[in-house]
C-alpha cells in the first residue's frame, strides 16, 4: 500500500517561495481582483510559515499535511473531503456545500475557502492549467499533493508510456500502486541528484532530458523547489528516500500533541 | 369573567401600532432578502469573514436562536408537567417562540453556508452522523417537528371554538381543529397526549442545545473551544436567555392585548425568580469557565482569554457580565423585584447574552491562527452591511411570526386558563383526535427511523469518501475504523427516542376511552 508523505529539509529551504508560486501556477489558483488581494483573502495552498522565536525568523514551507487521521475529514457533514486509500486528503468540489467546518477544525490553517467566483487577469486564462478543476465560488479548497500528476504517472505507467529509467524499476510481479511509488522514488532520487553525481551516473540510469519533463509526474512544489528540500515520496515503502529521511533525529512534525498524525515531516534547520 | 374569555377567541383586528410594527418589519425583511440576493449572487465576499474568522455573526445568531427556543418548551414544559397554574396562560407564546426561532436558527446557517441549494440538497442525501452539523440538523429537525406538534395540539380546543366565529380564516381553523367536540373523553385524550409530548421534548431541547455546544468544543484546534463544559454552558444559557425573551413578549402582549388580569404582576414576579436562578448558574458557569483558562494557563487559551478580558473585546465581556451581575443583585434583592424591574431586567439580559454569543464564536476564532503565514491577512472581523441586515432580518422574522401567530390564535390557552368551552359548530371532518396525536408521534418516529437508517447506512455502505474519517494503520494494509464516539451519542440519542415513542404510542393505542 502506498503512503504518500513529503519531507521538508529546512536546512535546505532557502523561503525562496518558488513552490508557493509554482503551486499557483498548477493548480489554476485564482488571482482575484486588487481589492481582493488587498482584503486578505488570497488562496495559496503552499505557503511559507512566519516563526519569530528570539529575534530570529524562520520560515517553514507548509502544504496541506495530509493527516492520516485528519480532523477536517471528521467534521465535513456530507463527505466532501476525504482520505483516499493512498492517504491523500482529497477535496471533491462538487460535493463541498462551503460550511467551513474543515478550515475551523484544522489546527494547521491549511484550508481556504472561494469568497468570491475565481478571477484571473485576460492574459493568464489561456495559462490555466486543463487537468486541475477550477473552483466555484462557496467552495472550500485545499493542497492535493498534485493528486493529479500521481493519477497521470500512473495512466502512463498501465500503458507503458514511460521513460526507460521508470520502466527499469517497475517490474512486471508489481502492483499498480508499488509500480507508482517505485516510480516516483527513482524520479525525486534523480531530481535531487547533484551535477557531479550526474557525470558519475551510469547513463543508462539517466534519461537524458533537457528540459525534464518527465520530472513533472512530480507534485509541483517539489519539483519547482530550487534548494531541492521538498521530497516527496511513498512514506509506507522503507527503501524510498523519503521514509529514510524521515528517520532523521532532526525530524519532527507540527501539533504532534494534536495527534493529527500529518505526513508533512520537517527537518529541523541548524544541527 | 364568563364573557371575558369570549374576546380572545376574536382574533385581533390590527391596530395602529401593530401596522407601524408590520410596516416596519416588512421592510426589514425585505431589505435583508435584498441583503441575501446580493450574497448569493456575488458570493460571502461581501461580508466580513475571511479567514481565520470564518463564522461570524451567522453562526452567533444560529448559536443565540437555537438558545431562545429553550423557552417553549422548557417553560410550557414545566408549567404542565408541574401543573403550575400561574404559568399557563404564558405557555403558548412559549412556544411560539420555540418553532418561531428554531426557523431563524435554520435559516441563519443557510445564511452561513457557500452553497444554499447544495446544502439543501446534498444534507439529506449525502449528511455524515460523524459531523457535528448532522447532529444539529437531525436534532433541529426533532425539536421542530415536537415543537410544532406541541403547539398544535395545545391549540386544538381553541381553534375548534373560533371555527364557529365568522372570520376570513375560519377555513383554516376548521381544518386544524380535527373532530374536537370538547367532550371529557376528548379532553382526557388531549391533556395526556400533551403530557406526553412534554416529555418527549424535554430530552430533544437538552440535546439540541448540548449538540450546538459540542459543535465548538469538539474543535481541538481553536484555543478555549475544546472544552467539556460547552454542552452543560450552552444549556443553562438557553434557559437563560429563552426565559428573557419570554418575560419580554409576555410583558409587550400583555401591554398590547390588556391582560392584567389573567397575567398579574406576580406572574412577572415568579418569572423574575426563575430568571435569578439561571442568572446565578449562568454567572458559576462562565466563573468555572474562566477559572479554568486561567488558572491553566495554556498559552494559546491565555491569549484569547486577554484579548476578551483586557484586550480589544474587554469592553463587551464586561457589558455582559455587568448586565448579568446587575440584573442577579435587582432581582436577588426582594423589595427590588417588582415586575417592572423583572421586565427591565429581561430586557438587558437578552442582548448581553447575544454579545455573549458573538463573544464565544470569535475570539477563539481570531486566534484560530497558530501558524500565521507570509500571505495570511490580519485575523479579524468586522461585519459588513450585509450581515447586519441579514441579522436584522431574521430577528424581524421572528417578530412577524409572532404578530401574526397572536392575530391570528388566541394568545393565551383559554382552555387551560377558563375551562375548555362547548363548540358552536359540528366538526367537518372525520380525523379523530386520537389519529391527529397518533400522526403526530408517528412523525417525530419516523423521523427517527429515518435518522437510524441514515446512520446505518452511513456506516454500512461507508464508501471509500464517505465515511472514512480514522483510518489506523497497521502494516500492510490500512484498517478503516469508523469514528465510534460520536455516533454512540447520537444512536444513543435516537434510541432514547424511539423508546420514549414506542412508550407513547402504546399508551394511546392501549388506553381506553373514559
Amino acid at each position: 500500500m502506498v503512503r504518500w508523505g513529503m519531507v521538508i529539509d529546512l536546512d535546505k529551504c532557502t523561503a525562496c517561495q518558488a513552490c508557493v508560486v509554482a503551486c499557483k501556477a498548477e493548480n489554476n489558483i485564482p488571482i482575484g481582483s486588487e481589492a481582493e488581494q488587498a482584503a486578505g483573502r488570497q488562496i495559496s495552498w503552499m505557503d511559507l510559515i512566519v516563526k519569530n522565536s528570539e529575534g530570529r525568523v524562520a520560515m517553514l514551507p507548509r502544504p496541506c499535511m495530509h493527516c492520516d487521521n485528519p480532523p477536517c475529514v471528521q467534521v465535513c457533514p456530507v463527505g466532501a473531503t476525504f482520505r483516499r486509500e493512498d492517504g491523500i486528503v482529497d477535496q471533491d468540489y462538487n460535493r463541498c456545500i462551503g460550511c467551513r467546518l474543515c478550515m475551523v477544525a484544522c489546527p494547521y490553517g491549511v484550508r481556504y475557502f472561494n469568497w468570491r467566483e475565481p478571477s484571473w487577469p485576460d492574459t493568464y486564462l489561456e495559462y490555466l492549467n486543463p487537468t486541475v478543476p477550477v473552483r466555484p465560488a462557496g467552495v472550500v479548497e485545499k493542497c492535493t499533493f498534485c493528486v493529479h500528476r500521481i493519477t497521470r504517472l500512473k495512466r502512463d505507467i498501465s500503458t507503458g508510456n514511460v521513460p526507460t529509467a521508470i520502466a527499469k524499476v517497475t517490474k512486471n510481479n508489481m502492483s499498480l500502486e508499488e509500480k507508482t511509488s517505485k516510480a516516483v522514488d527513482t524520479l525525486m532520487r534523480r531530481l535531487i541528484m547533484k551535477s557531479d553525481e550526474v557525470e558519475r551516473a551510469d547513463p543508462e540510469d539517466l534519461w537524458i532530458d533537457f528540459d525534464f519533463r518527465e520530472l513533472n509526474y512530480l507534485p509541483s512544489c517539489v519539483r519547482s523547489c530550487t534548494g531541492r528540500a521538498l521530497i516527496f515520496g511513498d512514506l509506507d515503502d522503507p527503501e524510498s528516500l523519503v521514509s529514510q529521511m524521515a528517520k532523521s533525529k532532526r525530524a519532527f512534525r507540527l501539533f504532534e500533541e494534536l495527534g493529527t498524525n500529518p505526513k508533512v515531516i520537517y527537518l529541523q534547520e541548524g544541527r | 369573567m364568563e364573557v371575558g374569555y369570549n374576546k380572545y377567541y376574536n382574533p385581533g383586528g390590527f391596530s395602529r401600532i401593530a401596522y407601524a410594527t408590520l410596516g416596519i418589519l416588512i421592510i426589514v425583511i425585505a431589505l435583508a432578502l435584498h441583503a441575501w440576493l446580493q450574497q448569493l449572487t456575488q458570493g460571502l465576499a461581501v461580508t466580513g469573514l475571511n479567514r481565520p474568522v470564518v463564522w461570524g455573526i451567522y453562526m452567533a445568531n444560529f448559536v443565540f436562536f437555537i438558545s431562545i427556543s429553550m423557552s417553549g418548551t422548557f417553560i410550557s414544559s414545566v408549567m404542565r408537567l408541574l401543573s403550575l397554574e400561574w404559568g399557563k396562560p404564558i405557555t403558548r407564546i412559549a412556544e411560539v417562540i420555540t418553532v418561531g426561532s428554531l426557523l431563524m436558527a435554520a435559516l441563519n446557517i443557510l445564511f452561513d453556508v457557500g452553497g444554499l441549494f447544495r446544502a439543501l440538497i446534498y444534507i439529506p442525501l449525502f449528511g455524515r452522523i460523524q459531523s457535528p452539523v448532522g447532529w444539529d440538523v437531525i436534532v433541529l429537525l426533532f425539536y421542530l417537528l415536537t415543537g410544532l406538534g406541541y403547539l398544535h395540539v395545545a391549540l386544538i380546543p381553541d381553534i375548534a371554538v373560533m371555527a364557529g366565529k365568522e372570520s376570513r380564516f375560519s377555513w383554516l381553523y376548521s381544518l386544524l381543529r380535527y373532530d374536537w367536540r370538547g367532550d371529557k373523553d376528548q379532553l382526557h385524550l388531549l391533556e395526556s397526549g400533551l403530557k406526553i409530548l412534554a416529555i418527549v421534548t424535554v430530552p430533544v431541547a437538552v440535546m439540541m442545545h448540548t449538540v450546538t455546544g459540542w459543535i465548538f468544543g469538539g474543535m481541538k484546534a481553536v484555543s478555549t473551544w475544546n472544552d467539556a463544559i460547552m454542552g452543560p454552558y450552552f444549556i443553562i444559557g438557553a434557559l437563560l436567555s429563552g426565559l428573557s425573551l419570554v418575560i419580554i413578549t409576555s410583558a409587550i402582549i400583555r401591554w398590547r392585548f390588556a391582560l392584567h388580569e389573567v397575567i398579574p404582576d406576580r406572574t412577572f414576579i415568579n418569572l423574575g425568580k426563575m430568571l435569578l436562578v439561571f442568572l446565578l448558574g449562568y454567572l458559576y458557569f462562565m466563573l468555572a469557565e474562566t477559572f479554568t483558562v486561567r488558572y491553566a494557563a495554556v498559552s494559546e487559551d491565555i491569549r484569547v482569554s486577554e484579548f476578551s478580558w483586557t484586550g480589544p473585546y474587554s469592553p463587551l465581556t464586561w457589558y455582559v457580565l455587568a448586565s448579568l451581575v446587575i440584573a442577579s443583585v435587582v432581582l436577588l434583592i426582594p423589595r427590588l423585584r417588582t415586575y417592572k424591574a423583572v421586565i427591565a431586567m429581561s430586557a438587558a439580559v437578552l442582548p448581553a447574552m447575544w454579545v455573549k454569543r458573538v463573544l464565544i464564536v470569535l475570539p477563539g476564532l481570531i486566534h484560530h491562527d497558530s501558524l500565521p503565514t507570509v500571505q495570511s491577512a490580519l485575523p479579524q472581523y468586522t461585519p459588513t452591511y450585509v450581515e447586519f441586515l441579514l441579522t436584522a432580518g431574521s430577528f424581524a422574522g421572528l417578530a412577524l411570526i409572532l404578530l401574526l401567530f397572536v392575530k391570528l390564535f388566541p394568545v393565551l390557552p383559554v382552555w387551560e386558563v377558563f375551562g375548555v368551552q362547548k363548540t358552536k359548530t359540528e366538526p367537518t371532518t372525520n380525523i379523530s383526535l386520537r389519529a391527529v396525536l397518533t400522526g403526530w408521534m408517528s412523525g417525530i418516529l419516523i423521523t427517527t427511523a429515518y435518522v437510524a437508517v441514515w446512520a446505518a447506512s452511513t456506516i454500512i455502505f461507508a464508501g471509500e469518501n464517505s465515511a472514512v474519517t480514522y483510518s489506523v494503520k497497521l502494516a500492510p494494509t490500512a484498517i478503516q475504523v469508523l469514528s465510534i464516539p460520536e455516533l454512540a451519542t447520537t444512536a444513543m440519542f435516537n434510541l432514547l427516542i424511539i423508546v420514549a415513542l414506542a412508550g407513547v404510542l402504546a399508551i394511546l393505542f392501549v388506553r381506553r376511552r373514559g
